[in-house]
């Protein structure tokens, strides 16, 4: 059983849902490497509690080994976020530059109902 | 057989793509290139005609789809050849006319031969198809082509609203055919006329069914046929240059409809809908297309109205047809294809050879043109049913059908003889209106100024049909053979022989009447200067038309900004909520169905657990709730690093040394690649965060939804755990590594070997992402300014460093 | 970026940057048995070329790499395609891969090769390709965008380019405006 897993996954993507909602374009990014992190481990849960098994390396030791198929999948994972976390920070950068806010209430501010304090 | 069946469909087909390139070569004279295929045309059709062995009927097949009973099946008997010959013919004369319509003030003519030519192929491929998948296809690809050649001249305003206005209708009513086709072959079982023709349509059960069948595919008849409440497209199609229209709106593509009711006679007539249906709609069309074109001043929208008049006239005429079959069908509509053409092309020379459209401006022309002068009183002699015409003849058999048709139809009947004879009446009128005011009485100024006499080839075709008015209406036996021959079974009604007098009857009493009473009219109108003569608005169709369209576009543009907003705020809530309400309770239904979740968990916990797991898994998750309660963009990238680099430390509890590697090194480059980025922005643009605060609801709600998907994660990645899976394939792949990939790291040979194909998408998306992102930074308009300053822009640009400047 | 300007810390970065990426040399041939793999060394070796970059300073890059890591990392894509490919001209199945046991080659003994590494270096320079270009490409865009378009333009612009329309850009603030 993986309850600490399991655990941990609610709340990384809870988190990550709750950054995801907010106004400001750099806490979605936040959430969203946060989202990436949630989603590698949910597929890492996949492949069965660990204890008592060995890395996946072949003609190591006898015991039974950990499922590879989502490690290789995380891998892949892993790197393809980078990639999309490095898109997301450029457009960010690329969305100040041309409306000089990082923030998307101020962005729609005419059709948003958050207070400006 | 195939291969005059290709000369004249497939042919047209293929040339009608190289017509544009070919304007290259020959410029200006493409269009006698083009000129070929509609002769080819008639003589493959009469030499196919003569081998048929009418009135017997041949089906030629090649299989296209056959899983879904779709071939290009073609029908050859007595009705399709009838209409290809018409269409082909007709044809000829149109593509000789345009080559001398289309002078040098045209533009393109390789295209608008293609146009033309395709549109031909289409025709003749609508009217011979089989199958009704085929003819759908082509009866649509008529409609294409159709807009093509009303919007050739799309420079202006009104071509492009003409166009646009008969491709939406016509193609929707195409789209009601389609779903009656459909109708039809769930319920015969076929989509082949030879088939349907020779079962018949059950009856029974199916009533229902056949009865929507009939009314979708003589919707989508009245759709092409511009008859009510489609009929004011065919006006605005007259944008389209002369031919086009004498071509498609008067002689060939309306009449699919005519087509489509005859082809359909055979099947539907016992319908009970069928008679009242046509009827209603046709001869009401028809009163009001006559109306119209004696209210219009344009030339050709006078003919586009009677056009309509006439086409309702040939559509109601089969919704009075006794089962028996119809007579004189063909007679009608060859009569109208004489003088409809043949004024469609008098209206082109006129308006060719002076620029002037609009009748009132127009006069004593005969003097310049006197063979034109006499092909236009014929036709229009023919148009208002003169002895002596073919149009006396038709006006007769319709007379005398009519007659026949009141006493068993009723009320029904007395319609149809009341709007024949009202439109019998006002057609004289226009007829008599249209070549008097265009050829006789006194030359007005703006004709003598613009007049430039046109060649006496342009004239030639509608001399030519003129002449056919006048011989086969004083010869009516000349029609006999080949209108008996070409008469189809379950159609037609073996016909008496044409005669031009039958003595004096009820019939030729009420045509002279019509004759008088439609003069009187005409003298009125004359009289009175035809001043009253304005079309209401509230008969202005296409107005409503347009502003329909406005409305939908404006609803369409409303819809979208309602559903697809710019920021996740206003839309992530909604997909949130659909995903926890749908998959959480999916998931609290199958969880309440295991009553043992209790029990279960406490399994779960009571397992030993790995206190080790636990504590990373507690370092991490206070890592990242701190993501979410710090303030500072920095602490917070802090956090989140730390959560990353713990997140390492859980992979290898999980042993996965190279997702342990991966991440470490992944999180070194995503910090660097972030700090960079915050680096970026200003303070001022932080401080600016803390200024925007949401509601307290809506905060509210964004914890909520946090919490729930939260939470469902958790429930899903338990109860997936607690029931294991019979046998993981993750097994396999340790176990063959050796063997087949020869490497003992599983995770790697997964990567390279055996999922190879993936990591090569892989790193092709990486590739795709990075230089998306390139094109972001890249791309952004230069103002002439900084493009005259060359790329390196103005002196000291890129020297000067904001920061350094600053401190 | 511009890096702390400390002759101990250039120093100390030159001898770090050689040890990672020996380290990534190893990690990558090693990648089929071992954990490694090109993934894993392709980023070892894009963080020592960051580490450098932040001690040489960006605008020193390019005249060490002397070509564009974007290239790189489409030169990458292009060996693992290969490698993919080639079995078709021998009429195998794509992507199919090939071993070899090389004996007694001096120094290392017996040694196992294979087209799997061919694969693995791609995956490799690809990842250092994209890695370092969306970071210099960044860190050089301090000021602004302008800067860095003219940059990229002369790299990459044809002299006979012709503007693409005659109207107003966007209005003069591109740069940074900082309101500290």
């Amino acid at each position: 059983m993986q309850i600490e897993t399991a655990l941990l996954i609610g709340v990384l993507f809870a988190c990550a849902t709750y950054l995801i909602l907010q106004n400001s374009f750099v806490k979605i990014l936040f959430g969203f490497i946060v989202l990436s992190n949630a989603a590698n481990l949910l597929l890492l849960s996949m492949s069965g509690a660990p204890d008592g098994r060995e890395a996946p390396i072949a003609g190591q030791g006898a015991g039974p080994m950990v499922d590879p198929l989502p490690q290789a999948l995380i891998l892949t994972a892993i790197v393809i976020g980078f990639g999309v976390t490095a898109y997301l920070v450029v457009l960010l950068y690329r969305l100040f530059l041309d409306q000089k806010t990082t923030n998307a209430a101020e962005l729609y501010a005419d059709q948003d109902t958050s207070e400006h304090t | 057989m195939t291969l005059a069946l290709f000369i004249a469909l497939g042919l047209p087909l293929l040339l009608g793509p190289l017509l544009g390139p070919l304007e290259r070569v020959f410029g200006r004279r493409v269009g006698w290139v083009a000129f070929g295929a509609p002769v080819l045309a008639t003589a493959a059709l009469l030499w196919l005609a003569r081998e048929v062995g009418l009135p017997g009927s041949r089906v030629i097949e090649f299989p296209w789809i056959p899983s879904l009973g779709i071939n290009l099946s073609f029908l050859l008997d007595g009705l399709s050849l009838f209409f290809a010959l018409v269409v082909s013919g007709m044809g000829v004369l149109v593509f000789w006319y345009a080559n001398f319509y289309l002078d040098d003030h045209y533009e393109h003519h390789g295209r608008f031969y293609a146009y033309l030519t395709l549109f031909m192929a289409a025709m003749l491929g609508t009217v011979l198809a089989n199958n009704l998948m085929l003819l759908f296809v082509f009866w649509e690809l008529t409609g294409i082509t159709s807009f093509l050649l009303i919007g050739f001249l799309h420079e202006e305003e009104s071509s492009r609203v003409g166009a646009r206005q008969a491709l939406l209708i016509t193609g929707f009513t195409g789209l009601l055919l389609l779903a009656g086709v459909l109708m039809v072959r769930q319920v015969g079982g076929s989509f082949d006329l030879s088939v349907l023709l020779h079962e018949g349509l059950p009856v029974g059960e199916h009533r229902g069914w056949l009865t929507a069948a009939m009314l979708l595919m003589l919707l989508g008849a009245f759709g092409k046929s511009a008859q009510f409440p489609f009929h004011f497209w065919l006006p605005n199609a007259m944008a389209a240059p002369t031919p086009v229209s004498a071509y498609l709106h008067s002689a060939t593509m309306v009449k699919l409809g005519v087509f489509l009711s005859a082809r359909l006679f055979p099947l539907f007539n016992e319908q009970e809908l069928w008679a009242p249906l046509l009827s209603w709609v046709a001869f009401g069309t028809m009163v009001l297309g006559a109306v119209l074109a004696l209210q219009s001043h344009d030339l050709k929208a006078i003919l586009a109205f009677s056009t309509i008049s006439q086409l309702g006239y040939l559509i109601g005429y089969y919704g009075l047809g006794p089962a028996r079959g119809v007579e004189y069908d063909y007679l009608h509509i060859l009569n109208h294809v004489f003088y409809k053409g043949g004024l469609f092309m008098i209206a082109g020379v006129v308006i060719h050879s002076t620029g002037i459209q609009d009748i009132r401006q127009l006069g004593g022309l005969w003097r310049r043109l006197p063979w034109l002068g006499a092909a236009c009183a014929v036709s229009a002699a023919t148009m208002a049913g003169v002895i002596g015409t073919t149009g006396f003849l038709s006006k007769e058999m319709m007379l005398k059908e009519i007659f026949e048709a009141m006493r068993p139809h009723g009320a029904l009947g007395a319609y149809a003889a009341g709007c024949v004879l009202v439109t019998s009446v006002v057609k004289v009128a226009f007829a008599a209106r249209f070549f008097t005011n265009v050829f006789l009485g006194p030359e007005p100024s703006a004709v003598k100024e613009h007049f430039h006499a046109p060649p006496l080839a342009l004239q030639l075709p509608a001399v030519l049909l003129a002449t056919a008015a006048v011989v086969f209406g004083l010869a009516p036996m000349l029609l006999d053979r080949p209108l008996h021959a070409l008469s189809v079974a379950g159609l037609h009604h073996p016909s008496d022989h044409l005669a031009l007098w039958h003595g004096v009857t009820l019939e030729l009493a009420v045509s002279t009447g019509v004759l008088l009473a439609g003069a009187g009219l005409y003298a009125w109108g004359q009289r009175t200067h035809w001043r009253w003569a304005r079309i209401s608005p509230a008969l202005r169709f296409d107005a409503f038309f347009e502003a329909g369209v406005g409305v939908f576009s404006k609803f369409t543009k409303w819809l979208t900004r309602a559903l697809q907003a710019d920021r996740p705020v206003s839309y992530l809530p909604l997909i949130l909520v659909f995903t926890l309400v749908v998959v959480g309770g999916w998931t609290a239904r199958a969880l309440a169905m295991e009553w043992r979740v209790f029990n279960w968990l406490a399994t779960a916990t009571g397992e030993n657990g790995d206190w080790l797991r636990a504590f990373a898994a507690a370092l991490i998750s206070l890592a990242v709730v701190g993501v979410v309660l710090l303030k500072q963009w920095t602490t917070q990238l802090i956090s989140l690093s730390i959560a990353g680099f713990l997140t390492t430390f859980y992979f290898v509890l999980y042993r996965a040394p190279d997702l342990a590697l991966t991440q470490i090194l992944v999180e070194v480059v995503t910090l660097i690649l972030v700090l960079v980025l915050l680096g970026r922005f200003p303070r001022s643009a932080e401080r600016g965060e803390h200024t925007w605060r949401p509601p307290p609801l809506r905060r509210a709600l964004n914890l909520s939804l946090a919490l729930g998907v939260g939470g469902l994660m958790t429930a899903l990645v338990l109860w997936i755990n607690a029931r294991p899976a019979a046998g993981r394939i993750g097994d396999w792949f340790p176990a063959h590594t050796e063997a087949l990939a020869e490497g003992t790291n599983t995770v790697n040979t997964i990567l390279v070997d055996f999922r190879g194909f993936d990591t090569l998408g892989e790193i092709t998306v990486l590739l795709i992402a990075t230089l998306g992102a390139l094109g972001l930074l890249m791309r952004y308009k230069r103002t002439p300014e900084e493009y005259r300053q060359g790329p390196l822009g103005p002196a000291g640009m890129g020297l000067h460093h904001p920061e350094e400047g600053k401190q | 970026m511009m890096g702390p300007q400390s002759y101990i810390f250039e120093r100390l970065v030159r001898v770090v940057f050689f040890l990672v990426n020996m380290v990534a040399l190893y990690l990558l041939l090693r990648g089929h048995n071992w954990p490694g793999g090109g993934f894993i060394a392709g980023l070892a070796s894009a963080s020592s070329l960051i580490l450098l970059s932040l001690a040489l300073g960006i605008a020193a890059m390019p005249r060490i790499l002397r070509f564009d890591p974007v290239r790189l990392a489409a030169a990458g894509l292009l060996v693992a395609a290969l490698t993919g490919a080639a079995p078709l001209l021998a009429g195998r199945p794509f992507l199919e891969h090939f071993h070899t046991h090389l004996h007694r080659v001096p120094l290392l003994g017996d040694v196992h090769v294979g087209t799997p590494l061919l694969f693995d270096l791609g995956v490799y320079l690809l990842v250092v390709g994209i890695a370092c270009k969306l970071i210099f490409v960044l860190a050089q865009s301090t000021q602004g965008l302008r800067a860095l378009v003219a940059e990229e333009e002369r790299r990459y612009s044809s002299p006979l380019e012709q503007p693409l329309e005659e109207t107003a850009g966007p209005d003069d603030g591109k740069e940074r405006t900082d309101a500290d």
